[in-house]
């Protein structure tokens, strides 16, 4: 197989195209773990994350370019601002699809531009373009204002906001208008270097090694996924339908994870946008067969708005969590967070710790600039939502993220900030999934549902390729068994962001018909095995970089807030047996007490080069 | 004649169905099933139901207004004014 690599420096502003060595793409695939190979390499110790010399890597994967189910995705991968460790933050659209068409696997950034930019991909051309129009724009504008400038409409840009261009710690990368790659502060990232964003648009034809195989597999593929019966449920009411299922499950937090039991959640459900403000599906992400996107429309009032419809991460965020019953101001906040480029699972728990640091006294409306910033007041929480955007008042401290807010507002307020290594929770209880707390724990870039899409499995089913029987996955609150889990579901999720295709299709694909997939697209023979290994691979690397930036045992944890007992609902008085959890897992992974991959386990995967630096 | 409102999220695909049902006198949850069954039973996949044309349980999450589960051990639940069946499903 054969891939390129763009090289772009915006110090210099030059590029360079290089090839992918093999071995690379055989053992580490595309998307992240491309990535992560990359940017090991690349990233040394010490680095600062906003300084020119961090690097962004953007990498799609062997089974996008052709028409495989989700296969429009693509991956961005940095050191996070955020965090300071590892990130790769990845998103659906059209950007994945495009990257393949220009005849690319993964694009480099480095360096700094000395004036705003952004660049331009067509096929092999690479142009710098003069910004001056696009910065400062918010993201929708700016795309039009990029693809009318360089005459390619039939393009895509993943780019930034005008949060990204305050370099604010939240910001993301957007594209296809509402498709964000949201965690971590990449667009932070993008923002110091001066750059607003990549169109890119190609017509190359993309190859895959066993042709025959390829089409049939594509074809009895996109029919396990439509016959799957989670399929309609998320195309009919897209990722919404968790909202409604919250009373059953306990999952979505509330209150700033408090409560349970909330009477709110059936009217910022997936069936009430349904009822109410859904207008059509937007265009489906590339190749999808799932169409969960939303085009919802408030046609009056002061939420008035029309756009991509809030997701279910959107509608725990400002909603549930918030104690926000208010559907409209939850849709228009989530536009608000589209269109200036910030993560909205970590600016929506800003908000709720906010109402909580408010509730308990320690700031006040003097501290607000006169927000009353009571549980479930919609327009404070918009009010609010600006001043974060906008980086004004204390706006700006909210977005700086919870471990570093809690620091300067102080007065016990980490007490109840919820994120793991500085990355704010999702919006999944691991009191209501014990699966969550070492997934949680552990993921490489903090508190993240997505490393370990745990969620598929935990209170289901268990994934016998890795051999983990389905009892330690069918009782969500189960004593044993879900270190074994949480570390199968991370490879094989690993696995899938290497690939790289949208986490729904793990629904109704497996490993072996992820196998099967890699091996016709790359020629390369694969086994479930080999793709579980690959993710093993890529967690382990991931893992290393972030040794390599200060992370050990004592970093994997939950927070007191999540290991305190919820009050109401089905996971009242719950709580994860997380040093259990971890003891399982750490012996699963082969990792040594103190958070370091062991040198068998490294040599085992092929990674003998990190060695040298985490046992020096 | 006891009603019962009966939230059906997840089990039929794609139908995300509220509706009352009646009974003659007290019932248990069995008697609910059974009922459902015989009004959506050729919708229902075979993952989400038993031999006996009862819910799977490890996959269908029985439980009342505020989440407490309810099983088939209660042998009348005619005070429930609700009940949901849930197919539990990790957002995004």
């Amino acid at each position: 197989m054969q891939a390129k690599l763009l090289r772009i420096n915006l110090t210099n502003q030059t590029a360079k195209i290089e090839d992918i060595p093999e071995d690379y793409l055989r053992d580490y695939l595309g998307g992240a773990g491309l990535a992560a190979r990359y940017l090991w390499d690349e990233i040394p110790a010490g680095t600062d994350p906003m300084g020119p010399e961090n690097k962004i890597m953007f990498s799609t994967g062997p089974l996008n370019g052709g028409s495989f189910p989700t296969s429009g995705r693509y991956n961005v991968s940095c050191l996070s601002p955020l965090t300071g460790i590892w990130l790769d933050a990845s998103s659906s659209g059209r950007y994945g699809y495009y990257m393949r068409r220009a005849g690319l696997m993964a694009i480099i950034v480095e360096g700094k531009a000395e004036k705003p930019v952004y660049v331009v991909v067509n096929n092999d051309q690479v142009e710098f373009k003069d910004a001056a129009n696009a910065w400062g724009q918010t993201t929708i504008a700016a795309i039009k204002t990029m693809q009318e400038e360089s005459g390619l409409p039939k393009s895509s840009v993943a780019l930034i906001g005008p949060a990204g261009e305050k370099q604010m710690k939240l910001a993301c990368v957007m594209n296809d208008d509402d498709r964000a790659a949201g965690r971590g502060g990449a667009g932070a990232v993008m923002g110091a270097k001066n750059l607003k964003g990549i169109l890119v648009t190609g017509d190359q034809a993309v190859d895959f090694a066993k042709a025959d195989a390829w089409k049939e597999i594509v074809k009895d593929f996109v029919g396990k996924i439509k016959e799957n019966p989670l399929t309609p449920a998320l195309h009919g009411h897209g990722t919404a339908v968790g909202m409604a299922m919250a009373t059953q499950t306990g999952d979505a937090p509330t209150k700033n994870w408090t409560m349970g039991g909330w009477d709110g959640y059936m009217a910022i459900s997936g069936p009430a946008m349904t009822q109410t403000i859904l207008r059509k599906h937007p265009p489906a992400c590339y190749a999808c067969p799932i169409q969960c996107g939303r085009f919802v429309e408030i046609e009056e009032g002061p939420y008035k708005m029309k756009g991509g419809g809030p997701e279910y991460e959107t509608l725990g965020s400002f909603g549930s969590n918030c104690l926000n019953d208010n559907l409209a101001s939850i849709a228009f906040a989530n536009e608000v967070c589209n269109e200036y480029g910030v993560d909205v699972i970590s600016t929506g728990s800003m908000i709720s710790w906010a109402m909580e640091c408010y509730d308990k006294g320690i700031i006040t409306k003097e501290d607000t600039d006169g927000i009353e910033l009571t549980w479930g007041n919609h327009e404070a929480i918009i009010a609010l939502l600006y001043k974060i955007v906008n980086q004004e008042g204390i706006g700006k401290v909210l977005g700086q993220g919870a471990r570093r807010a809690a620091e300067i507002i102080g007065k016990g307020s980490d007490a109840f900030t919820v994120h793991v290594k500085g990355l704010e929770a999702p919006m999944h209880d691991p009191r209501a999934f014990f699966g969550f707390g070492p997934t949680y724990a552990t993921s490489p870039r903090g508190a993240c549902h997505c490393h370990g899409y745990v969620g598929g499995w935990d209170g289901r089913r268990g994934m016998p390729e890795a051999g983990v029987p389905d009892e330690y996955a069918q009782d969500p609150h189960g004593l044993s068994g879900k270190g074994i889990l949480s570390k199968a579901v991370q490879d094989y999720c690993t696995a899938i962001h290497s690939s790289i295709i949208c986490l729904f299709t793990t629904y109704a694909l497996g490993p072996t018909e992820l196998a099967q997939a890699l091996s016709a697209a790359t020629g390369f023979d694969y086994t479930a095995q080999d793709v579980l290994k690959i993710g093993e691979r890529v967690f382990n690397l991931q893992r290393a970089f972030n040794n390599r930036f200060g992370i050990t045992r004592a970093d994997d944890n939950l927070p007191v807030r999540l290991m305190t007992p919820i009050v109401g609902g089905p996971a009242e008085g719950f709580v994860p047996n997380l040093e259990e959890q971890l003891a399982e897992y750490y012996e699963a992974r082969g990792w040594e007490a103190d958070g370091r991959p062991s040198q068998a386990k490294l040599r085992e995967l092929g990674l003998e080069f990190v060695i040298g630096e985490l046992y020096a | 004649m006891p009603k019962l409102t009966v939230h059906l999220y997840g089990p039929v695909p794609a139908k995300f169905m509220d509706l009352d049902l009646e009974f003659d006198g007290a019932f248990n949850l069995e008697m609910v099933e059974r009922r459902l069954f015989e009004m959506y039973g050729d919708m229902i996949p075979k993952d989400y139901r038993t031999e006996d044309d009862l819910f799977n349980h490890q996959l269908v999450i029985s439980g009342d207004a505020k989440g407490k589960r309810v099983g088939y051990d209660e042998k009348d639940i005619s005070h429930l004014d609700a009940i949901w069946f849930v197919v539990p499903v990790g957002g995004g």
